[in-house]
Formats: C-alpha cells, structure tokens, sequence
C-alpha cells in the first residue's frame, strides 16, 4: 500500500521531505524511516531515477518515476483496484 | 534558520554515527539524504531569521532516533541463514545430531562392558563428551550453512530446490497407533507374552538352569545357562511381561488405542529401559556350564563365555537406544495429540 502510495505522487518530481508531506497532506501518514529507505529499495529496482539538486542553497535528492515505473504504477494500480472490489463484495456479503 | 556551532557539531557527529553503521558503496549518499531531511525538518520547525540550538537539535535527533536505528532501516535483513536455506539447515541439524549422539552412546556403552571397572565418574565423562560432541557438530553445521548463505545469495541452489520439492509418495504414513489395533498382531503378542511368562517362570523355578541333550544314552541333565545377577531380574521380567500381556488383552477387548493404553506402554518401556540400563552393569549374564559339564576340554570355554556377554550386552544397548528413542516418540506424540 505504502509502494503504491509513493508511487503515486511520483510522476512528477518530488524530494523525501516533500514527499511526505503531499502525502500527510492527502491523508496518508508516512514516517521518513520507512519512506526513504522505500525510495531506494525502488531504485534499485530502477522503477524510480533520482538526482541531486541544489535547490534553495541546499542540496536535495529529487525521485521521479522511470519508464519502469510507470508501468509498474500502472500494473499495481489494476491489481489493487481487483483486490478492492474483492473485498468490497465480501465485506458487503456481511451486512 | 541558522545553525550555531554547537548545534552543527552535534548533527555533524550524529551523522557520522548514523555513516559507521552503514556499509556498502551508498552509505556517504544515505546520511547526506538524512542529513537533507533534518534540516528540511528544522526549516520547517523554526523560523528562517531563528538560530537553532544544540537542545532543539538534540530534540530533533531524539525524534529520530538511534543512529543504529536509522541505519537499519536502510540495510538488507541480515540473517545467519535465511528462510530459503533453514529447513534444509534443520532437517541436515537434526539428522546428523542424532547419528552422532547414537554413535557415540553406543561405543561408550560398549567400552563400559568391555571395561567393567567403569567408575561413576567416566559414566559422567562420557556423557559430557557426548554433550561436547552434539554440540561442535551442530556448530560446524551451522558455519558450513551460513558460509552456503553467503555465497550463494541471490542465486539459484538446484539441490535445495529438490530438496524443498513436494512429493506425495514423502508425506508421513498416520502413526500406527492412530490406527485400529491389528488383531492379528496383538494376538501373537499375547502368544508370545504366555510363551515369555512360561519360560521365565521355569528358569526362576530351576535357578537359571535349562536341560540339554548333548548326550541322548542319558537321563535329561539341567545346565546353568543364567547367572544368578540375571535371576535377581526376572521376577521384574514377569511383572513387565505380565502388564504388556495385560495392556494386549486390553487392546483386543476394546478395539482401539486409548490414553489409558498408550500411557500403560510408555511406562512398561521405561521400565524396560532402566531395567537394561541396570543389567548392563550386572554382567556377566549368561554362563557356558553345559560346555564344561560335556567335558568339551579343547575349547577355551571362559573367553567364549565373555564373548558371549559382550554380544548379549551389545543387544541390550541396543535394544535400550531404540526403546528410549520410542518411548520418548510416543510421549511427544501423547502430549501433542493426547488420545482419548
């Protein structure tokens, strides 16, 4: 959930810090320990690509999502939208 | 917002702790990345003409969190040795601890016959080394499997995956005794329980002597065959043959195995078991009288007697290892799965 969360908000640009905040801004609470180690696992799966910028007399590590990636988002964005609409059924089955 | 001396110092350091946990070629770049989310943070916190302070700093980095913490979280899961290879590394653990502890059981129980002037003291020697041995063979096991895990991280091990294969001709036959009773079977156990009662109560009754017919001209003629160290147990003999032989009937009238019978056999064979353990240290067992009585003077009668109680020894090791192993077997299994 956290993967797609992420990578959701990953099409255009974003550094760490920013990151969590678009996504505390959306709702969804994510700490910096589990966030930054999560963007680097997915480079090193090279769905994401990153850089070093000097932004505001400070460098920052920009990610945004590859190629990879977005088919990637694209693949898990179905796969949850199934797994959903599973669960939905069955949680309405119970009412 | 600006960083006093104090302040930069402290930062400085822990990001040099939170690098010395790291390893590998990306540990400069992590802590320049953590060290790029602090002061975003800080930014955040305090306003830009602020100065911060070494007890706000140090706020932020109890916030944070330990630099060993921090590290972690970016390192791979170490482990000795990983799930692919761990039950391959039990099955392996287990079958060589056991090959291992029996063998070595068995020769000192051997050389505790050969050498009957056994003291205490070497029963506990043995047992330590033992325990010595059980133990290095576990770790040597386990080195040789962690070194497998390291060098064969990230590759494909054909052998282990045959192993971890499932088969359906490898799944367990149910435990006989989740199977009815065979009557067949507990019948000739009976049979031979009378059959065991009867000769036991005959040579408790002739004082280990059993007839022999070397020379058939003459009268039946008793020969001692059991020593009187072997008589002083079969009085316990019967009584365990007696309740085996009872449980039996037991088993044949109601038809299926029940707590009360499986318990009933759990003791009989620990009994069993500490009876040999006490024979072991009662030799000798047997005597070769009907040789001497025949007059067979060209044989050397004495070393043949030894022999023979070196076997008869070897046989009750033997049978005392596999019984305790049964036993303890079939307590696992009554605690596990308790019968009704």
């Amino acid at each position: 959930m956290i993967v797609l969360a992420a990578m959701s908000q990953l099409n255009q640009e974003q550094y760490g810090y920013s990151l969590i905040k678009s996504l505390k801004k959306k709702g969804f609470e994510v700490g910096q320990d589990t966030l930054y180690p999560l963007l680097r696992r997915l480079e090193q799966q090279e769905l994401l690509d990153s850089e070093w910028r000097v932004d505001d007399s400070r460098p920052r590590r920009y990610y945004t999502l590859n190629e990879t990636g977005k088919e990637m988002l694209r693949d898990l964005k179905a796969e949850w939208s199934e797994q959903e609409e599973i669960i939905r059924r069955l949680l309405d089955e119970t009412e | 917002m600006k960083l006093n001396r104090s302040a930069r110092e402290l930062l400085d350091r822990y990001l040099l702790a939170v690098k010395r946990e790291l390893t590998g070629k990306q540990r400069v770049d992590i802590a320049a990345e953590i060290e790029s989310y602090l002061l975003d943070l800080l930014e955040e916190r305090f306003p830009e003409t602020e100065e911060v302070t070494k007890p706000q700093i140090e706020e932020i980095l109890q916030e944070m969190g330990a630099p060993r913490k921090v590290a972690a979280q970016y390192m791979p899961q170490r482990y000795l040795i990983g799930p692919r290879l761990f039950p391959v590394y039990f099955l392996v653990l287990k079958i060589a601890t056991a090959v291992v502890v029996c063998a070595l059981a068995l020769s000192f129980t051997i050389i505790s016959i050969i050498e009957t002037s056994t003291a205490w003291l070497e029963v506990l020697n043995y047992f330590g080394a033992i325990w010595k041995t059980a133990l290095s063979t576990a770790g040597s096991i386990t080195i040789v499997f962690a070194i497998i895990e390291r060098v064969s991280a990230g590759k494909e091990i054909k052998e282990i995956d045959e192993l971890q294969e499932f088969k359906i001709h490898d799944l367990p036959e149910l435990p006989a005794e989740e199977k009815e009773p065979s009557k067949i079977g507990t019948s000739i156990e009976i049979a031979l329980g009378i059959i065991g009662l009867a000769f036991f109560t005959y040579i408790n009754s002739t004082g280990g002597r059993l007839p022999h017919f070397f020379n058939p001209q003459t009268e039946m003629v008793l020969a001692r065959v059991f020593t009187d160290s072997f008589l002083r147990y079969v009085p316990l003999i019967l009584v365990l043959a007696g309740l085996e032989m009872t449980r039996n009937v037991m088993l044949l009238v109601q038809g299926y195995h029940s707590a009360l019978t499986n318990w009933w056999q759990i003791c009989t064979q620990g009994a069993h078991t500490v009876m040999m353990a006490f024979m072991l240290k009662s030799l000798p067992l047997i005597t070769l009288d009907v040789f001497r009585m025949v007059g067979a003077a060209d044989m050397d009668i004495a070393h043949l007697e030894s022999l023979a109680n070196t076997g008869i020894a070897i046989a009750i090791a033997v049978g005392m290892v596999i019984t305790t192993i049964d036993t303890l077997r079939k307590v696992i299994r009554e605690i596990r799965k308790p019968s009704a």
